[in-house]
C-alpha cells in the first residue's frame, strides 16, 4: 500500500519538481519578459481555478468573480502601502486605517504581503458568504446576471469609495512583492485545495447537483451547501489572485477588473472543460500565450482589437463543435503519467479517469 | 420646484421609453429561445456608428434612417444566424456566454473598422437637426430628444402591439414564446419566427441607439454594455419574455433611475426655512449630492431583490414546468 | 394514406421506438393502444416532425416526410393535437383557433372562414368564450379548443393523443361523441387513447404498442375479444393498467 501511494505521488512530486526547476533557471535567466509572463501565466490559472471551483463544478455560472478579485488587489494594496505613502496618497484614511503597514519583511520573504493577501481574502471570503447565501438560490441564467450585478456593483463601489480607493483615479505606487515564486506556490496550494475538493464528498455533490439539479435534490444532495461553498472558496482565492495581480502590474484603476478580464477567464475555463482540473490549467496556458501572440500581431499591424475577436470566436466554436471542451470533467492522470507507458498510456486512461469520479 | 419635477418627470418617459424599446427586443428573443442576448446592447452602437456614416456623407435624417435600421437588422439577423441557431439547445450558461461573445466580436470589429478608416474610439455624435435644441413650454424648457425619444418610443410601441395582436405573424410570436412544441405543431415555422424576433428587436435598438446618441452626444464601440445591462433589468421587473411586461419595466426603471438622480441633493435645492431643519438634515444625510453616482449600483440591487422575490417580475406569470 | 415503416427512435440512450409499422388509410379511424411509455406519442411526435427518426420511414400520400419540418407536415395535411392539449393559454379562443389556420395561405381566407364557422358549429361553447383567454378554460373546453385549433388547417389526417385524458366521465363521453361525429363526416383520424373501451368504441382498426415494438394488429372488433387484449389493457379479470 505504501509503496502504491508512493508511487502515486511520485507523479505530481515529479512536476512540481520540474516546474521547480524550470522556474529557477528562468529566475536565473533574468529574462524579464518569461518571468512576467509566468507571473501572468499563474495568476490566470489562479483565477481559471477559482472560477472553475465556483461555477464548473456546480453549474452556477458567477460572472462575478472579478468583483472579488479587485476586492483583493485593493484591500491588499491599502494594507502593504507604508505609512509614508498612505500619507501622501491615501490622505482622508480613516485613523484605524492609516496606521495599518502590512510591509515587514523576514529576510527577503515579505510577511506583511503574505498577510495582506489572506486578510483581504478573509474579508472577501466573509463578503462571498453574505452575498452567495441570497444569490446561490437563483438558477440558470439568472445567478449570472445577478452576480454580473454583483460585478457592476463592486465597481460603482470603488468609483465611489475615493477616500479608500481614490475613485477612478490610477492607484499605483504599489510595493511590487509579486514574484514568481509567490505566484506558483500559491498556484500549488490552489491546484491542492481544488484536487481535493473535486475528490471530496463535497465536491462529489456539486458535481452530482450540476447535472440534474432536480434529481441530486431528490436522492437527497444538498443543493445550497455545496454551492455556497464551491462560492465561497472560488472567492478566496480570486481574492488572492488579485492581490497577487496589484502587487505585480503595481498601478490599476476600477476599469482593469470589469468585463474583459471576467471573459477571459470564462473563455480558459470552458475551452478546459469546466470541472476538470487539469483543463482549467491547459485552458490558462492556451490563452495566455495566445494572447501574447496576438497581441505582439496587434502592436506590429495596429490592429488593435484583434485578440479579442479571435478569442472570441473560438470561444463560440468550442460552444458549437465541442461543448464540453477539451477535457470536459476529465483529468490527465499524473499519477500514471511516469509510469511504464508514459503519455500514450495516460492519454488512453483518460475516459478510465472519469469513470472513477 | 414644479418645473424641476415636470422636467424630471419628462426625462423619466424619454429614459424609459428607450430602455422599454431595448427591454422589448431582449423579451421577444428570451420569451421564444430563453436566451438573454447581450449583444442586443451592441446593436444600437452598430445603428450610432452607421448613423455617423450616414450624417457624416451628408444625407438627410430621413434618408439615413431607413439605412440605419437596415443595416443594424441584417447585422441581427447574421448574428441569430451564424452564432445562436447552431446552439439552440444548449445549456443557457452556455448561450449566454456565446452572446458575450458575439458582443465582444462587434466591438472590437467596430473597433477595427474605424481604426482602419483612421477615426478615434470616441466619435462625437453628430446631432441631427431635428433632434437638436430644446423645445419651450412657458417657463419649461425641456431637450428636443428628449420628447422625441418619449413619442418615437410611445409609437414604435404602439405599432409593435398592433403586430402582435392583429397579425398572423404577431400571434405565431406570442404562442411560439409560450410553447415551442405546440407552436411547431400548429405549424408554425419557429425559424421563421425567431428571425422576426430578432429582426424587430434589431430595428427597435437601432431606433433606441440613435436616440441614446443624440441624448450622450457622443459614441464608442462599448456604449452598448451599460445599456443592455439596464434593458435586462427592465425586462426582469417587467416579467421576463413578455412584452407588455418589458415595456413596463422599461418605464418603471426610467423613472427609479431619474428619482434617484432627483432626489440626491434634493435638500439643496429647497429653500431654508420652507421645512423644518429636522428634515432638512434628515434629506442631507440621507440623499446627499453624491447619490446620483451610486445610481447604477441602486438598479442592480433592484434587480437583485426582485429576481429573490418575484423573479416573474411584475407582469410575469411563473415559468411552465413542463415542458413534454 | 398514411405509411409508417420500421421506425426506430431514440432519446440519448434510451431507444423508444424500435421498429414500429403502421398504415392508416383514407376514412378510417385507427386506435394506437399501449401503456404509458410503450412509444404511443413518440410515436405520434415522429410523424409530425418533432422528433428524428434513428431509422425507417414515414410517407403521406405518397411524400416522404421522414426528415420534414414539421410546418411542412402541417401543410402537407397532417394536424397533430397534442397530448395535455398545449393550447396557447395566454392567447384568447379565437386567437388560437386562428393560429390553426397559420400555415394556410391568404388565397385560402374563403375557405379557412368556413372552417371556423364549422369549428364554432361543432363546438359552440368555443364562440361564447371567443375573446376569452385559452388559459381560463376548463379542462374540457381546452379539449375541444385544441381539437377545433387542429381542425382548422383542414388536416386530411388528424393525430389525436389522449383526448380524454384528465377529463370528468361526462366530459369523456363528449368528446368521443365528438370524434365519432368527425369520422361520420369522413376524417381520417389516428388515435392514441389509454381509455381502450373507447377507442374500440370507435376504432375501425387498432395496433397494440408494447415498449417500442407493435404487438398486435387487427380490426377493433377483433383485437377487443383478444385474451391478450382483455387481459392487459380492458381490465378483465385483472387489474387495468
Amino acid at each position: 500500500m505504501t509503496g502504491d501511494r508512493l508511487r502515486r505521488a511520485g507523479g505530481p512530486g515529479a512536476v512540481i519538481l520540474l516546474v521547480s526547476a524550470g522556474l529557477a533557471v528562468l529566475e536565473a535567466s533574468g529574462q524579464a519578459f518569461w518571468q512576467g509572463l509566468a507571473i501572468n501565466l499563474g495568476i490566470f490559472t489562479i483565477l481559471t481555478l477559482a472560477l472553475n471551483l465556483t461555477s464548473g463544478f456546480t453549474g452556477v455560472f458567477s460572472l462575478g468573480q472579478i468583483g472579488f478579485m479587485a476586492l483583493g488587489a485593493y484591500v491588499s494594496a491599502i494594507l502593504t502601502l507604508p505609512v509614508g505613502l498612505k500619507d501622501a496618497y491615501l490622505s482622508d484614511l480613516p485613523d484605524w486605517l492609516a496606521g495599518v503597514h502590512l510591509d515587514q519583511m523576514a529576510g527577503p520573504v515579505p510577511i506583511g504581503f503574505l498577510g495582506a493577501t489572506v486578510v483581504a481574502a478573509l474579508l472577501v471570503t466573509a463578503i462571498a458568504w453574505l452575498v452567495g447565501r441570497v444569490l446561490m438560490r437563483l438558477s440558470g441564467h439568472f445567478v449570472a446576471v445577478a452576480t454580473l450585478g454583483f460585478l457592476v456593483i463592486v465597481r460603482v463601489v470603488l468609483f465611489n469609495a475615493d477616500t479608500f480607493t481614490r475613485g477612478s483615479r490610477t492607484f499605483s505606487n504599489v510595493t511590487p512583492n509579486t514574484n514568481l515564486w509567490w505566484v506558483w506556490i500559491w498556484l500549488l496550494v490552489v491546484v491542492y485545495v481544488v484536487w481535493r475538493v473535486k475528490r471530496s464528498p463535497v465536491g462529489r455533490e456539486m458535481l452530482a447537483q450540476r447535472e440534474d439539479r432536480l434529481a441530486a435534490q431528490a436522492i437527497g444532495v444538498r443543493v445550497l451547501d455545496p454551492r455556497l461553498v464551491a462560492f465561497v472558496i472560488g472567492a478566496f482565492f480570486s481574492s488572492v489572485a488579485g492581490s497577487l495581480y496589484a502587487h505585480f502590474i503595481t498601478s490599476f484603476s476600477p476599469t482593469v477588473f470589469y468585463f474583459d478580464l471576467t471573459f477571459r477567464v470564462i473563455t480558459m475555463l470552458v475551452i478546459g472543460g469546466m470541472g476538470s482540473v487539469s483543463g482549467s490549467i491547459l485552458g490558462a496556458i492556451g490563452i495566455v500565450g495566445l494572447t501574447e501572440v496576438l497581441r505582439r500581431v496587434e502592436d506590429a499591424t495596429l490592429l488593435y482589437g484583434l485578440s479579442q475577436i479571435v478569442l472570441a470566436v473560438i470561444f463560440i466554436v468550442v460552444i458549437t463543435v465541442r461543448r464540453d471542451g477539451l477535457l470536459g470533467q476529465r483529468e490527465i492522470p499524473l499519477d500514471r503519467l511516469f509510469l511504464r507507458g508514459g503519455l500514450r498510456r495516460a492519454a488512453a486512461t483518460v475516459p478510465e479517469a472519469d469513470q472513477r469520479l | 420646484m414644479t418645473e424641476y419635477a415636470i422636467q424630471q418627470v419628462v426625462n423619466a418617459l424619454s429614459a424609459g421609453s428607450l430602455y422599454a424599446l431595448m427591454a422589448v427586443g431582449l423579451a421577444m428573443v428570451f420569451g421564444i429561445l430563453r436566451l438573454i442576448n447581450f449583444a442586443h446592447g451592441d446593436l444600437m452602437m452598430i445603428a450610432a456608428y452607421v448613423a455617423v456614416f450616414c450624417i457624416g456623407a451628408g444625407l438627410s435624417l430621413l434618408v439615413s434612417l431607413p439605412i440605419i435600421v437596415g443595416a443594424t437588422v441584417v447585422v441581427g439577423l447574421l448574428m441569430e444566424r451564424v452564432a445562436y441557431r447552431p446552439i439552440r439547445g444548449a445549456p443557457d450558461v452556455a448561450v449566454l456566454l456565446s452572446s458575450f461573445a458575439v458582443g465582444q466580436i462587434l466591438q472590437n470589429g467596430t473597433l477595427l473598422a474605424t481604426r482602419l478608416v483612421d477615426k478615434p474610439q470616441l466619435i462625437a455624435f453628430p446631432s441631427p437637426e431635428a433632434l437638436s435644441g430644446v423645445v419651450t413650454l412657458g417657463t419649461i424648457t425641456i431637450p428636443k430628444v428628449n420628447v422625441a425619444s418619449f413619442v418615437v418610443g410611445l409609437l414604435l410601441l404602439g405599432l409593435l402591439t398592433l403586430f402582435v395582436t392583429r397579425t398572423d405573424l404577431g400571434l405565431s410570436m406570442r404562442a411560439t414564446a409560450e410553447d415551442v412544441p405546440a407552436a411547431r405543431l400548429v405549424g408554425i415555422n419557429v425559424n421563421r419566427v425567431v428571425a422576426t424576433a430578432f429582426a424587430i428587436g434589431s430595428a427597435l435598438a437601432a431606433v433606441a441607439g440613435l436616440l441614446y446618441s443624440v441624448q450622450a452626444g457622443q459614441i464608442n464601440p462599448y456604449m452598448g454594455f451599460t445599456p443592455v445591462l439596464k434593458a435586462f433589468i427592465a425586462a426582469v421587473i417587467g416579467g421576463f419574455g413578455s412584452i407588455s411586461g418589458a415595456v413596463v419595466g422599461g418605464f418603471v426603471l426610467g423613472f427609479l433611475e431619474v428619482l434617484v438622480t432627483a432626489l440626491s441633493g434634493i435638500g439643496d435645492l429647497i429653500p431654508a426655512g420652507s421645512v423644518p431643519p429636522d428634515v432638512l438634515g434628515f434629506l442631507h444625510q440621507w440623499l446627499p449630492a453624491g447619490l446620483a453616482s451610486w445610481r447604477d449600483a441602486i438598479v442592480f440591487v433592484v434587480l437583485i431583490v426582485v429576481l429573490l422575490v418575484r423573479p416573474q417580475g411584475i407582469l410575469g406569470r411563473r415559468d411552465r414546468t413542463d415542458e413534454g | 394514406m398514411l405509411e409508417v415503416v420500421d421506425l426506430h427512435v431514440r432519446y440519448g440512450a434510451i431507444r423508444a421506438l424500435q421498429g414500429v409499422s403502421l398504415r392508416v388509410a383514407e376514412g378510417e379511424l385507427v386506435a394506437l393502444i399501449g401503456s404509458n411509455g410503450a412509444g404511443k406519442t413518440t410515436t405520434l411526435r415522429t410523424i409530425s416532425g418533432l422528433l428524428r427518426p434513428t431509422q425507417g420511414s414515414i410517407t403521406f400520400e405518397g411524400v416522404d416526410i421522414t426528415r420534414a419540418a414539421s410546418d411542412r407536415i402541417v401543410s402537407l395535411g397532417i394536424s397533430h393535437c397534442p397530448e395535455g392539449r398545449r393550447i396557447f393559454g395566454g392567447l384568447t379562443v379565437a386567437e388560437n383557433l386562428r393560429l390553426g389556420a397559420v400555415s394556410r395561405p391568404r388565397s385560402e381566407a374563403a375557405a379557412v372562414a368556413e372552417d371556423l364557422a364549422m369549428v364554432l358549429e361543432l363546438f359552440p361553447l368555443l364562440r361564447e368564450r371567443r375573446d376569452q383567454a385559452g388559459g381560463t378554460l376548463s379542462g374540457g373546453e381546452q379539449q375541444m379548443l385544441a381539437i377545433g385549433r387542429a381542425l382548422m388547417s383542414r388536416p386530411r389526417l388528424l393525430l389525436l393523443d389522449e383526448p380524454s385524458l384528465g377529463l370528468a366521465p361526462l366530459m369523456v363521453e363528449r368528446i368521443f361523441a365528438t370524434i365519432a361525429q368527425l369520422k361520420e363526416r369522413g376524417r381520417t383520424i389516428l388515435l392514441v387513447e389509454q381509455n381502450v373501451h373507447h377507442a374500440f368504441d370507435v376504432a375501425d382498426r387498432a395496433y397494440v404498442l408494447e415498449t417500442g415494438r407493435i404487438t398486435l394488429d387487427g380490426p377493433a372488433g377483433v383485437l377487443r375479444s383478444d385474451p391478450k387484449v382483455e387481459q392487459s389493457y380492458l381490465g378483465v379479470g385483472g387489474v387495468a393498467l
